[in-house]
């Protein structure tokens, strides 16, 4: 997406890119963090960081929101880590977002967001539970499996067994003429 | 854990793929998986896959707003950045001057007319004055001229008593020119925004000064047959609106309402439609 002329670039990104995805942003690390003051603490570096990278960002790559979304979790579970006294294992950062080039993910995040409450939600609860431990709490499988009191190798199964209906319930899909992946909305 | 040889794809890489995309696998399992996926295209798929997913598992999360001052916070901080860092490199060179004012600018105009705190100036104007405010400003509207002051010409009072009908001529081709002023004025383009999405040819959404948009596409394939292109209004956290159809690849469709922090997209559909049945083939969001 291109805005012409480019208006006073530096500040005038950072607005933009701010104005459009910031409620989810904050909702996310929200959701991950408990803590409205260290949501939003992370969405401050999460934009500053996007900002300054921004150059080198690839559009072609992953839509923005995913990038910006990527980001805070990743933050947030840096922060999840450190509540933890655990030695933080950095997470990658912003420059590797999910390719997802073929998929306009944020022209159909809006009308997903309603799937994916109503897919997640109708996990069976012990896949549901795994899922968001590792995904919403930053813990791995061996801290679910402590926390849980489960084999690892259960945990484990769980995580994939959620995924796979995760990815039927939201839509998921591979297109098999192309033998590519591509998300198909409203299912 | 068995020692599976990184070219050999087993059940447990399917397991791994899934905690990968979740970014909670560790030490010797990670450096395992990420050995074997480099190589296999099952793998790279499945995390492909799952992070296409988890990318939507963050919707979950409700959007909520943040503290009153938060952008505040955040821009006064890009500020100050970007003031550090002017002094440490050589100035940048001011923008030419340009026939369309950018959007910002309107902006701009806005917010001098609230009254501002001078203890936390806004950080856009003490960062980066815009050279347009000062150099450039804004340009007086032609369809509303200020009058002239001072005594009226004695020979135009002369004019109009001896030809009345060709005075009012010049007069009805005056304001006419001054409407054709006022319509170029308010039919400046001042901001565009591209579609981006798997469709050829290209598509934009153009916004006027007037606050008139419209959706242009030229050189995308027609439909197939027994189908039409349906474009979309998706604000934040709302359904899509229905914005209108073209049967071709290359149109033009008014966009009414305020586009500001919305979606637009444009799906293939069997016809019209009241919410869209397919992924959109384009789509952009538009900045407020």
């Amino acid at each position: 997406m291109t805005t012409s002329p480019p208006p006073s670039p530096e500040l005038a990104d950072l607005e933009a890119l701010y104005d459009a995805h910031h409620r989810q942003a904050i909702g996310l690390a929200y959701r991950m963090l408990g803590d409205l003051g260290d949501a939003e603490e992370v969405a401050q570096e999460v934009f500053l960081s996007a900002w300054r990278s921004g150059h080198t960002y690839d559009p072609g790559r992953g839509t923005t929101h995913t990038w910006i979304l990527s980001m805070v979790r990743n933050r947030s579970i840096d922060v999840l880590r450190a509540r933890r006294r655990r030695p933080v294992q950095p997470l990658a950062e912003g420059v590797d977002p999910p390719d997802t080039s073929d998929v306009p993910t944020q022209a159909v995040s809006n009308v997903d967001a309603e799937t994916a409450r109503v897919a997640l939600n109708s996990l069976p609860p012990e896949q549901k539970q795994v899922i968001e431990l590792a995904y919403f709490s930053g813990l791995s499988h061996s801290e679910i499996a402590a926390q849980l009191a489960a084999p690892i190798g259960t945990v484990k199964g769980r995580i994939r067994l959620g995924m796979d209906r995760l990815r039927t319930a939201m839509g998921v899909q591979q297109d098999r003429s192309s033998g590519q992946w591509s998300v198909i909305s409203g299912q | 854990m068995s020692n599976t040889p990184i070219d050999e794809h087993s059940e447990e890489f399917d397991q791994l793929a899934g905690l990968y995309a979740l970014q909670v696998l560790e030490g010797d399992e990670l450096a395992r998986f990420e050995g074997h996926s480099a190589q296999c295209d099952r793998c790279q798929l499945m995390v492909r896959l799952d992070l296409e997913t988890l990318a939507r598992v963050a919707l979950v999360a409700p959007p909520m707003d943040p503290s009153p001052d938060f952008k505040a916070r955040l821009m006064r901080r890009a500020a100050e950045e970007l003031a550090a860092s002017a002094a440490t490199s050589p100035p940048t060179p001011a923008p030419p001057p340009s026939g369309a004012e950018p959007e910002n600018v309107v902006r701009l105009a806005d917010r001098q007319r609230q009254p501002r705190d001078p203890a936390h100036p806004e950080p856009r104007q003490s960062a980066h004055p815009q050279p347009q405010q000062s150099a450039h400003p804004e340009p007086r509207r032609s369809a509303h001229p200020e009058p002239v002051e001072g005594p009226r010409p004695s020979n135009v009072v002369s004019f109009w008593r001896r030809s009345p009908w060709l005075s009012a001529l010049a007069a009805v081709f005056v304001v006419a020119l001054i409407t054709a002023g006022a319509f170029t004025y308010e039919n400046q383009t001042v901001a565009t925004y591209e579609l981006t999405g798997t469709a050829p040819g290209s598509a934009r959404v153009v916004v006027r000064r007037s606050g008139a948009a419209e959706l242009e596409m030229a050189g995308v394939p027609n439909p197939d047959p027994g189908f039409i292109y349906e474009a979309w209004i998706i604000p934040a956290g709302k359904q899509p609106v229905a914005a209108g159809i073209t049967a071709t690849g290359d149109a033009k469709l008014p966009l009414s309402g305020d586009l500001r922090g919305t979606t637009v997209a444009i799906t293939t559909e069997r016809g019209r439609v009241d919410a869209p049945t397919s992924t959109p083939i384009m789509a952009t969001v538009v900045q407020s």
